[in-house]
Formats: structure tokens, sequence, C-alpha cells
């Protein structure tokens, strides 16, 4: 299947980025100049209507193109954009059914946040640059997305990092926002630092950072020079991968940079919902599906891809159960489902990956835009111990939060059950170099991480929505009722994650149904994850040996068994999570609290994590910086080297004006002088001045010169040299006419 | 018939006389002349070198040369009035208001 | 040169033809009489049309600098008068360059000299045929036609500097200016007539093919000198051969040198550098953005037209014959004694007077290596019989683009910073001090805004037009395997450093120092903000498209130093070729049919 040039897919970038720079230019004097409410429409308009365009564009070129066209390749050459000698790295967007899942998935959950937006952000005064930054954000997801080099890949991964940072300390005169939003972007950088270092790898080797030459050089398995060359002693393919996954931990929170994911919740909701549930944190994962082909010839990454992803996943889970800020909670869900995802990437498992990437970002984003309600209602308080009882004034939120909550959980037939059960089973099944060691501790993590998640999503339900209202009057008089405009998106997305499951569905299901639907994402996103699937020896990506392969497939009965003990594990904890908080805190809860002791108090506190990086990394790198300019800086630099190299360089710069004194006369000398001075790199070069005259006063002329030929009328072609007895004459020969003055 | 380097050697010294003036002499109207006298030096070797060569172009970058030189001459006898008017003399090693 | 057999009738046509292929030029000259004559016959109140009507033609210029621009005829380059000019991507991109610094110098000129009270008519018409002169050496093929441009540009200049007839310090800086520049002029003639002298030709074409004549015939002089040394009687052919060779380089390397000094002085190297800080600082502010801009940037042209694609042969760019000796020397001295003469310079207009010296300290870097790439493949050319198209070539083209895209990166924000000091100065006494600068920011924070752009992208900060200058005029040096030159790479990166300083200063004065209690009055009138607007416009727009701009400069290059023809056209398309010719096939899909569909 050739790729198609296209011409569309810059327009799906481009439109949320005009959204962008009309907010940027036009938006502060929209708001200055026109009424307030006259100039939120035009902000909003025009940024919804912007990301609408893109989300139109991308759904007609997926529907006509892709699915009815039968065309799964769509490339389009944008800009040759760095041409230098051997390097070449177009600007080139491609749209395969990877990109296709990912851009619908950006601009369709984007759209709807940037509805919810209009409602959420309703009374800020910085309107126009939310908007702004929110289609900037779109556009750097999308170009991050559809990059087909990954050197605009890496454009877009920075605009989105930039995006976030902007966003997080959107209301940057809270100091502790502010620095949240530094937070975030130096976590980032130090992932990104990995991501570069990443490609320089892949760019020793490929010589190209395109995804399809990447692709090609990987297609040869086993003898593809990113195996057989080693950079410091280890396949290139293993640097180059294990960078690129410290790019990823960064940017998708995972085990050791998560810690700035929770606090980047000091942005405005409905921010946390598109950039640090949906989209942008995701990207991690859409990075090694996308480069599955190098990730799966290096078994080393992958395990330890399968086993940050696997410990991401409980250790936050594990914290997101004493959490009682509403949006902290979320926060540790989604680092937990983060890793849900990497450790379906790390065992193999793409597809699994990309659809709990999907169905999650459904799910997530309603929560969080519910949580968003809910924080908007109770007059910008987060905290779940003052909250409950809610589901009486905000109905629909409540709903479409509890169907969240199924989903999330995996509750058959909510999209997460579907989603989270392929990753149990791609982990306990998929073959790995330390098989079947690392499928043990993979699912018992999973399913651990499970049983926490439905407990803390669940808890997290309870304590906010049900049971009696524990906060002060006032708030719960006036309560901010529930607007069109935030509860539409809610219900869609709820819808979402309810259906969105259907499009995995699992042959075993069908066996025993006897509703034999497709697998629609697997057989979608089969050119994507062909190359890595004919990999064979070391680098097998597939199930492994255990006896449950069957035709290709897990054999019904284990994958009955396991979907049996994940919803088993869900429903109880689901049960037991509203035995302990149907109705407040329960005097259990608070006695469990008490038995756990320290472990409760360990969650509470994250772990410590948070101290722990600032006692061994921050703390040392602050006392280092200051040595540094107490020492280095302040004593050698800025005493010997600046102080004197300026003053050295401030003496010359004297010395050297004093030239200038203004004589026409000592300037029209230098300039002789200097001519001299050209004249002389030839004339006193002892080369030249030894070997000029032993040739040319050896030779003698012609005797029979007598100056009498002519040519053209002119002088005899010859030239004396001296005078008297040093007197030469050169004889130039014949003139030529035409040989040196052309015909004129 | 003289060979073309006697017009060599004459527009050299030439050439080396008005470097000598340009450089020597302190009256601004000296240096101009100077800077003329050196002009012709070159006329003189252009002229004689395309009678070397038997072609035309030196001529007639000889009469451009003689036109750029009878401009250049007029601009500095402005400048040099100019200057004049200021300060009632020519004198080059007076021009002492720009300097670092 | 392939010259049409003389025929009277159809010179007349010829000519009509080749004066559109030269339109900008043609139509700047033009406006440069015309205004001479509106000027005759204006009424005093009819000055300020003058203004309005060089901008009409610097306007239709511009655009029939486009119309060539944009034309892919030109990109092998065409003769016109005969091979007196040559028309090509070079020097297209040269024209517009220049019709635009032209207009930006006439916006502020005419605002400035009322403000000042020497208004005179002849402002506008002075500063069309300064910029005539500069477009005659971008355009030039010929020593008559380099060497009328240089002095059309520099007397109009003499007088515009010495315009301000009310301040003694510009008669004073237009005499030193003239006396050394007639100086220089003079030294060039000679360095001229030696050189037509030893090729026989004025024609860049006839002198390229002289001094390749100059340096077969001399080839073996080492070997006929070591015979003759040994007792054999040499054969009078061979003694002629020698002789010849050596009379005829007797000649051309005192003129290649003689030139050489002549247009360092012009671009105002050290040491022949000494009129510039003066100069400057005595002309009228615009003129002197004029000076370091067009002026500058028509020196530039000129070596580049004369030495890197003309006096490019292997032996005369090598030692101990070659000059780029000389030019790498005195690149060094220049960028050394640029800035650090800036450093210690509080008079605005002189610091960067200076940093423009420093400036072409590094261009001429950039000049060496294109020479000595030129060199090396001139010499594989002819020992290997290789067609052109060798890889030093290439290396040579990109260091002339690079020369080519720092020149016209300079120049704009050259302009844009001497605009701005034109503008701090709306009464008799210009804010020429560092101090009165101090706080421009709360003022003005447009215009400081403007002028810290322009000096960010002179020092060379990422994403300004003015880094990437630096950086591909670097990485092309740095690409010459010669030591020295990489050694003065090391040097030039240096010196960015200590300019880095004295630009800072300015910024931050203008950022966060506490503003001066009187504030410096500026002129009226929009035009010195709109020219700031406008350069350090381009000075970030120029950064962030670099691609386009290097395609440009890279094509402009690659119709260089190429004798026109067919070979010529091929090399033009070459990159973009190359580009087109990318496999666009997956490989990944291409190896297997989709199991998908």
């Amino acid at each position: 299947m050739n790729a198609v040039p296209t011409q569309d897919l810059l327009w799906i970038i481009l439109a949320p980025l005009c959204g962008a720079i009309f907010n940027l230019v036009f938006g502060r004097l929209a708001m200055r100049k026109l009424p307030d409410r006259t100039a939120r429409e035009v902000v909003h308009l025009v940024a919804i209507s912007a990301v609408a365009i893109a989300c139109f564009l991308s759904f007609s070129v997926w529907w006509d193109v892709m699915v009815e066209g039968g065309v799964r390749r769509l490339v389009q050459t944008v800009y040759p954009w760095i041409f230098s000698g051997e390097t070449m790295i177009g600007f080139d967007l491609l749209l395969d059914p990877l990109s296709a899942v990912m851009i619908l998935v950006v601009t369709g959950v984007g759209l709807l946040i940037h509805i919810f937006s209009v409602g959420y952000m309703a009374h800020d005064p910085d309107y126009h640059r939310y908007f702004a930054y929110l289609n900037l954000f779109m556009a750097s997801m999308l170009i991050l997305v559809l990059g087909k080099s990954l050197l605009v890949t890496f454009v877009g991964w920075e605009g989105v990092g930039l995006c976030s940072y902007l966003l997080i300390g959107f209301w940057f005169s809270d100091e502790a926002k502010a620095s949240a939003g530094r937070k975030a972007f130096v976590m980032n950088r130090i992932g990104d630092f990995g991501f570069i270092l990443g490609l320089f790898a892949l760019y020793t080797v490929v010589h190209s950072l395109d995804v399809d030459a990447i692709a090609a050089v990987a297609a040869r398995g086993a003898q593809s020079p990113l195996v057989t060359t080693a950079l410091w002693g280890v396949p290139v393919a293993t640097v180059a991968t294990l960078l690129l996954f410290l790019g990823c931990t960064g940017k998708s929170a995972q085990i050791p940079l998560y810690t700035w994911l929770p606090d980047a919740m000091a942005g405005p909701t409905p921010v946390s919902a598109l950039i640090h549930a949906a989209t942008m944190v995701t990207a991690g994962v859409y990075l090694i599906v996308r480069l599955n082909f190098v990730f799966a010839l290096a078994p080393l990454t992958m395990a330890i891809v399968a086993v940050v992803g696997g410990v991401t996943a409980l250790f936050a889970a594990t914290i997101g159960i004493t959490q009682f800020d509403i949006k902290k909670v979320l926060a540790y869900s989604t680092v937990s489902q983060l890793g849900y995802m990497f450790l379906a990437a790390g065992m193999g498992a793409w597809v699994a990956a990309i659809f709990h990437l999907m169905t999650h970002a459904f799910f997530k984003a309603c929560l969080f835009l519910g949580s968003g309600s809910v924080i908007e209602a109770c007059h910008h308080n987060q905290d779940i111990r003052t909250m409950g009882g809610l589901r009486k004034k905000m109905p629909i939120t409540a709903g479409t939060f509890f169907i969240s909550c199924l989903a999330i959980a995996g509750i058959f037939p909510f999209a997460g059950f579907f989603s989270k059960d392929e990753i149990l089973v791609g982990a306990y099944t998929y073959a790995s170099e330390w098989s079947p060691l690392i499928n043990y501790l993979g699912w018992g993590l999973g399913t651990v991480a499970a049983a926490c998640t439905a407990f803390y999503m669940f808890r997290l339900y309870y304590l906010t929505f049900e049971g009696s209202f524990r906060g002060d009057e006032h708030t719960w008089t006036h309560h901010v009722a529930e607007y069109p405009i935030m509860w539409v998106p809610l219900v869609i997305l709820a819808f979402l994650a309810t259906v969105a499951g259907f499009l995995g569905w699992p042959h075993a299901l069908g066996e025993v149904t006897g509703l034999h639907l497709p697998h629609v994402l697997e057989r979608w996103l089969e050119p994507v994850t062909a190359t890595s699937a004919r990999f064979a020896g070391p680098y097998y990506v597939g199930l492994r040996d255990g006896g449950f392969a069957h035709d290709g497939h897990v054999t019904v009965g284990a994958e009955m068994g396991f979907m049996g003990v994940s919803l088993g594990v869900a429903v109880v904890f689901w049960l037991w999570a509203r035995r302990l908080y149907g109705d407040g805190f329960s005097k259990e809860a608070e006695a469990w609290k008490a038995r756990l002791g320290k472990l409760y108090e360990a969650s509470l506190h994250k772990y410590w994590v948070d101290e722990l990086y600032d006692a061994v990394v921050v703390r040392p790198f602050k006392f280092l910086a200051k040595l540094c300019y107490r020492f280095f800086d302040a004593l050698v630099v800025d005493g010997v080297g600046v102080g004197g190299t300026a003053g050295l360089v401030g003496w010359l710069g004297d010395v050297v004006r004093v030239f200038h004194n203004g004589n026409v006369r000592r300037y029209l000398l230098a300039l002789l002088v200097g001519v001299g001075l050209v004249l002389a790199t030839v004339y006193g070069n002892p080369t030249v001045s030894s070997l000029e005259p032993s040739a040319v006063h050896r030779v003698q002329s012609r005797p029979d010169l007598g100056g009498l030929r002519t040519t053209l009328g002119a002088e005899p072609y010859r030239i004396e040299i001296g005078f008297g007895s040093w007197k030469k004459v050169i004889d130039l020969g014949p003139a030529a006419p035409g040989a040196a003055g052309g015909e004129r | 018939m003289v060979p073309i380097t006697h017009f060599l050697y004459l527009a050299i010294l030439l050439f080396l006389i008005g470097v000598g003036g340009v450089l020597l002499r302190r009256n601004a109207l000296f240096v101009l002349m100077s800077i003329e006298l050196m002009l012709n030096a070159a006329n003189v070797a252009l002229v004689a070198f395309s009678r070397l060569h038997g072609n035309h172009d030196g001529q007639v970058f000889a009469f451009f040369v003689i036109a750029v030189a009878a401009a250049e001459a007029a601009v500095g006898l402005a400048i040099i009035v100019a200057i004049f008017r200021s300060r009632d003399d020519v004198d080059i090693d007076d021009l002492g208001l720009l300097r670092d | 040169m392939t010259h049409a057999p003389f025929v009277a009738d159809t010179m007349a046509s010829a000519t009509l033809q080749d004066l559109g292929h030269l339109a900008p030029m043609a139509i700047v000259g033009l406006w440069g009489l015309l205004l001479m004559a509106t000027d005759a016959f204006a009424a005093v109140g009819f000055r300020h049309f003058q203004r309005r009507i060089a901008l009409f033609g610097l306007a239709l210029a511009f655009v029939a600098g486009l119309t060539i621009y944009g034309n892919a005829d030109y990109d092998g380059g065409v003769e016109v008068f005969r091979g007196f000019l040559v028309v090509d991507p070079f020097s297209a991109i040269l024209d517009l360059v220049l019709v635009g610094l032209c207009a930006g110098t006439v916006l502020v000129a005419g605002d400035y000299a009322r403000t000042h009270r020497f208004e005179y008519g002849e402002q506008e018409s002075l500063l069309c045929i300064a910029t005539f002169g500069a477009m005659m050496v971008g355009h030039a093929h010929d020593l008559l036609a380099l060497f009328l441009g240089i002095e059309t540009m520099s007397i109009s200049v003499y007088v515009l500097v010495g315009a301000r007839w009310n301040a003694k310090p510009s008669a004073e800086a237009a005499l030193k200016y003239f006396l050394m520049g007639a100086f220089a002029s003079a030294i060039l003639l000679m360095g001229i007539a030696l050189l037509y002298g030893a090729t026989g030709a004025t024609a860049f074409e006839g002198i390229r093919g002289g001094v390749a004549e100059a340096f077969t015939r001399w080839l073996r002089i080492n070997d006929l000198a070591r015979a003759l040394d040994q007792g054999h009687t040499a054969s009078p052919a061979a003694s002629d051969l020698v002789i010849q060779g050596v009379a005829k380089a007797a000649l051309l390397i005192p003129g290649v040198l003689l030139v050489l000094g002549a247009l360092l002085f012009k671009v105002s190297a050290v040491p022949m550098h000494m009129w510039t800080p003066d100069a400057y600082e005595g002309a009228p502010t615009p003129v002197t953005a004029f000076m370091a801009s067009v002026v500058k940037v028509a020196g530039v042209a000129a070596l580049l037209r004369l030495f890197v694609a003309t006096f490019s042969t292997h032996r005369l760019v090598t030692a101990p014959y070659g000059w780029t000796t000389a030019v790498a020397l005195v690149a060094f001295l220049t960028m050394t004694v640029g800035n650090l003469a800036a450093v210690r310079q509080s008079n605005v207009k002189r610091l960067l007077a200076y940093s423009s010296i420093a400036h072409v300290g590094y261009l001429l870097l950039g000049v060496v290596a294109a020479a000595n790439f030129y060199g090396e493949a001139f010499a594989s050319d002819a020992t290997l019989g290789g067609d052109g198209l060798s890889w030093s070539r290439d290396a040579g083209d990109t260091a002339v683009a690079s020369v080519l895209l720092y020149i016209v990166v300079y120049a704009v924000a050259s302009l844009g910073a001497f605009v701005t000091v034109a503008w701090l100065s709306g009464n008799k006494h210009e804010a020429l001090e560092a101090y009165q600068w101090s706080g421009l920011a709360r003022r003005h924070p447009g215009m400081a805004l403007g002028m810290t752009v322009c000096l960010l992208s002179l020092m060379g900060l990422p994403p300004m037009a003015g880094f990437f200058g630096k950086l591909f005029l670097f990485r092309a040096v740095f690409e010459n395997s010669n030591p020295w030159l990489q050694f003065l790479v090391v040097w030039a990166l240096l010196n960015a450093v200590v300019g880095a300083y004295y630009y800072l200063r300015l910024v931050v004065a203008m950022y966060f120092h506490t503003p001066p209690k009187t504030a410096p009055v500026v002129l009226p009138g929009k035009g010195a903000p709109a020219v700031v607007a406008v350069t350090a416009g381009l000075s970030v727009a120029l950064g962030v498209l670099m691609q386009p701009t290097l395609d440009r400069a890279d094509l402009a290059a690659r119709a260089f130093n190429y004798p026109p023809g067919p070979s010529k056209a091929r090399r033009v398309d070459g990159l973009r070729a190359a580009w087109e010719a990318r496999d666009p096939t997956p490989p990944v899909a291409a190896e297997e049919p989709s199991p998908g569909t």
C-alpha cells in the first residue's frame, strides 16, 4: 500500500494554530475594547471553531480517505525544513492508522473540552490567553502526532511541553501554581534530554529521523544495524530506546519523573482534563507504539518499560487511595493508568496500549470535567472531606462521573473493562526475554492496581456525590447550577466511555456469547504493528509458550479466567469502597486507617517522594550551584576570569584607541601600511623571494629578438627589466589574439 | 620604439610621487593634486598596456578614469572649500574634532 | 563571452533588451537624475515631495527587481552590454537588498535633515545615485564596471557625508573620508592597470582566462629552474615559457594585491579602517546608516565578484602567491581591533562603527574559505579533468552563500540600529552617549524593542537571523581543513563573546537603567519607526524562515563561480532535484500487502 500525497493534513494543524495566533494578537484588544460578553463570545467562538475545523477535517479525511477510500497512508510534504549536506529533514506529515486514532481522539476530546472551558473559565479575566494557549496546545499535539520525522514529532513534543507549562502556571500570580509549572517544565526537560540523545543515537545508525527510514532499517530484525551496531558495547537499539523511554517517563509521568503531574493540577481543570489526562501525557505511549519496531529490537528496554509501567500503576494507585484533593486523586489515577499503558507497550501488546489510551482519554476526560463541575459548584473547593451528597444538586455530573468510574474500574460492559482486560491478558501471555517471571510480575502488579483503582475511584465518587454534605451551609445553598455548556460534553464523553470498549471486542467473548464482533482496533492498527510482529528469535513479539495460544488468540478458557478475576476484583473493591464510604467516612474506614498505621501515612504523604527528591537531588543541586557560584563563579570566573578578561580586553581597547587620534595623515599612512601588509604576505614570503631571481636571472633570452615582431600594430611583445648591465629583455612571444582577452 | 617597460617605469614613478605627496603634504589641496597624479599614473599604464595588447579596453578605461577623476576633483574641492570656510585653513593636521 | 557580431541595426534593440535585464538598476539611476531635475525646478515647499518621488521610484525598482528575482531564466546568469554587466541570482538578491536599504535611508534622511536644518533637495538624488553605483558593483562583470560602480557610489557618499553644512564635524568627516577614499581609488586603479597589463582584458571572464594562462606557464618554473641550475641548456622555447609566465605573473600579483588592498579599504578592514569611526560619527546619522549598510554590501559584493569568483584559481589563492593569506591576516586584525575598540566606546555611533568593522572581520573569513574551496575545485578540475561538480565547489558555493546571507542580515540589522540612533536626535544634540539611552524601554518600548532585536541579531543570538548568519558562516569556514582558518573561527567566536558584551551593555541600559531627567527628543514622522519595525521584523523573520533564505543564497552562489552555460543550470537545479527525488514510498508498507484491506 503506497502512501498517497495529500494537502489536507496541514490544515488540521493550521486551524488551531490560526486560532491561537488570532487570540494572542487580537484577544487582548478584543477583551479591552469590546463589551465583556461580546469579547468572550469572539474569543471562544474563534477558538472553538478552529478546533472544530480541525476535528471536522480529521474525521472527514479519516472517513472519506482511509475508511471509504481504503487508503491507509497519507503523506504530506509541507516544507523541506533542514536541508544541509546529507541531512535532509522534511517537515512531513504522516497519517496512518495509528496517527488517525490519535488525531481523532485529540481533536474530538479537545473540542469537547474547549466547549466545556467556555463555562468553566467564564469569569476569568485572561480568557483570551487561556484559549490561545489551549489552541496552541492542540496545534502542537497534532504536530507531535502527525510528524513523519521524529524531529517534527520533537517540535510538537516541546510545543506541548511549553503549553503545558504555560497552562499549569496559568494563574501565575499564585507562587505555588507558578512553581508547579516550573516543576513540570524542569521534569520534562530531563526527559527531553533523553529524547534528544535517543534521536542522536538513532541517527548514528539510520542517518535519518524519518519514521519510515527507521522502519526500513529495523525491518531487518536481528540483522538490522540497529542491533548489530554497538554503542558503548550495547546495541544501538537498546541505547536509543532507553533514552527515548527516559523522555517518555518525563512526558507521561512515569517513575521516576512522575511527580510533576499531581502538582500540575494547579492549572485550570479543563486543562488537566485535556493535557494531563487525555492527550499530552499519552504522548510517551504513542511514541513507543510509533517506534514499536525499534523497541521490539531491544528486549531489555521492553522489560524495563513493562516493569516501570506496572510498578507505576500500582504505586500511583496506592497513593490515590488516601488523597483528599479531588483532582489529586484523579492525577494519581492518571499516572496509574498511564502505567498500564506502558505495561502493555512493554509486553509488546501495542494494540492494547493504544486501546487503553483511547478509552482512558474518554473516561478520564469525563472524570476531570466532572470534577471541574464540582469544583466550580463548590466555589473552588477541591477537598472531598467537605463534599458529599452532591448528586442531589448536580445529577447529570454525578451520573456521568459514576459511568466513568465504572469504566475506569473495569466493570463490564464499560470501555475500561475491555481495554484493561486486554492489557492484563497481554501482560500474562505475551513473550519476553524474561518470561514467565515478568508475566507474573506484570499481571500481578496490574491486577492489584486494578483493585486499588476500583477502590479509590468509588471512594472518590461516594465521598463526593453520595451521603450528606459535609461543607458549610453557604456553599450548599449558593450552589452553582449545571449549565448545558458544561454537561453536554460530559454526557458525550460518558457515552463514549460506555461504548468505546466494543471497538476491542475480545475473541473469547465472541466464542462464549456467540456475538462475533471483530476486534476493530487490532485490524485497524495491523499495518503499524506488522513489522515488529514479523520479528523472530529473541525479538519475537506475540504470545509466549504457555499453552494458551490457540489460532493466534488466547484460548477462550484462559481469557475468560482473566476476565473473571479482574471483574471480580473490581466488583469486590467497588462494594468495599461503598461500604466504607457510602455515607461519608464510616467508622470502619477510620478503623482501617488506624490498623494500617504507617502504611496509611506513607500513602497519604505520597511515600515522601517529593521530599526524597528534594533531599537527594534538589538540595544537593542547589548546594552545588551555590558552591559553584561562591567559589567558581565569584572567585574564579568573576575574579580572575571575567574581571581579568574584561580588564585585559578593556586595556587592549584603550591601546587600540590610541591609534585613532583623528589625524588624517596617520590614517593615510595606516592605509598604505595595510596595502604594504597585503603585498608583504606574498613578497615577504621567503619561498617567493628565493625562487624568483634564480628562475628569472639564469634564463637567457633568445638572441634574435630585435623588437621587430609586431602584432596588430602594437609594440613588440617584450619587456625590459632593469637598466644598464642589469638589463634583461623578456620576450612575451607572439601576442595571441583572443587567448587572453577574448574577442574584445 | 619605446619598450613597454619604460611606460611602466614612468607610471610607477608618477604613482610613487603621488603617494609621497599624499603622505607628506599637509595642505589638503596638495594632497588632492597628488591623488590626481596617482590616477594619471594609472592612466599612463592603462594606455601603454592597451597598446601592448593591441586592444582598446585600456584606452576606454582611461577615458572613464579621466571623467571620474574630474568628478572626484570637483567634489574634493567643494569639501575643501567647506573646510576652508569654517576654519580658514586647509591643513589636514588640524582636523581633530573627530577622534577617539 | 559569446557576442553577437556587431550589427548596427540590432544594436538599439539589443540595448533596450539589456536595459530590461537591468531594470532595477536602470530605474534607480534614472530616478537619481530625475530627482536632480525635480529639485532644480522645485519651489521651496516642494522639497518634501522629493522623498515621495524617490520612494515611488525605489518601489518601482523593487518591483522590477522582484520580477527578475523570481524569474528562473536568470538562474544561470545573463550577460548584458556585451559582458560588461551580468544579471544573475546573486545580483538579483543584491538589487532587492540595496533598493530596500536605500529606501530605508530615504525614509529617515529627510526628517533628519529638516530637524537639523540642513535640508537640501539633492539628498534623495544622491542616495539614489550612490545606490545605483552599489548595484552596478553587484552586477559587475568587468573591471570598468566595478571601478565605475565604486566611484559612483563613493563620490555621492562623500557629498552626503559633508552635506551637513551647519556642523563642523560633517565637513571634517567628509574631507577625511574623501582623501582616504580617493587615495584608495588611486591604488585600486593602479592595481587594475597592472591586471590589465597582465591579462590583456578588463572583463572578468577574460581576466580569469589570463590568470589561468599565466599560471599554466608558470607551473613549470620550478622544474626548469632546477634544470638550469644543473647546467642543462634549456631550449629557447622553454626559457620563453618561463619568462612569459614570470612576466605576466610579475604584473598580475601586484595588481591583484593592490586591488585587494583598495577593496579592503572600502569594506573598512583593519588597518585600512581608520576613516570608519570618524566618518561614521561626523556624517549625518542616516548617511551613516547608509554607509554601514549599502556601501558595505557593495564592498563585500566587489570582493565576492572579483576575488572569490574571478581570482580563485588554485595558484592565486594558495601560498606563496595567493591573496588569501593577506585576507586571513587582515580578517584576524579586523575582528580583533574592531571588537576591542568598541568595548571602551561610550559614543553609540562610534561603537556601532567599530562593531561594523568587527563584522567585516567575520565576513572576510568566509571570503577566504570560499576562495580556498574554489581554488581546490579549480585544481581538481584542471588535474583530474573533473566536470566542476566536485565537493570543493559545493563547499565553496556554501561559503559564498553564507557570506551573502551574513552581509544581508548584517546590513539589515545595522540599518535598523543606526536609524534608531538617528531617530533619537530630535534636537540639535544627538543622544549619542550610552547613558542617554538609559531607560529608553520605558519611554519608547516599541523602538527599544526594535533596537534590541537589531542588536541581538548583530550579536548573533539564536532566534535572530544574525545567529544563523554566524552559524552558517563559521561552519562553512570550519569545513576548510586549513588549521589556521579553524583557529580563526575559534578566535572569531571569542570575538563574538566580546561583541556580546558591548551590545548587551546598550540593551541593559535601555531596559534596566533608570531614565535620565531630560528625555532625548525624537525625530518627528513615522519614517524611522517604520524602518526599525521592518528591519527588526526582518531580523527575526529571516531567522525563522532561514531555509528559504538559505536556499536562495545557495542558488545565487551556485550561479556564481561558474561560466554560464548548461552545466551551470544543471548545478542550479541539483539541490531541488535531490529533494524532489527522495523516495516517498514507505518501506514498511511496501514490503507486505496490507492485511487490513
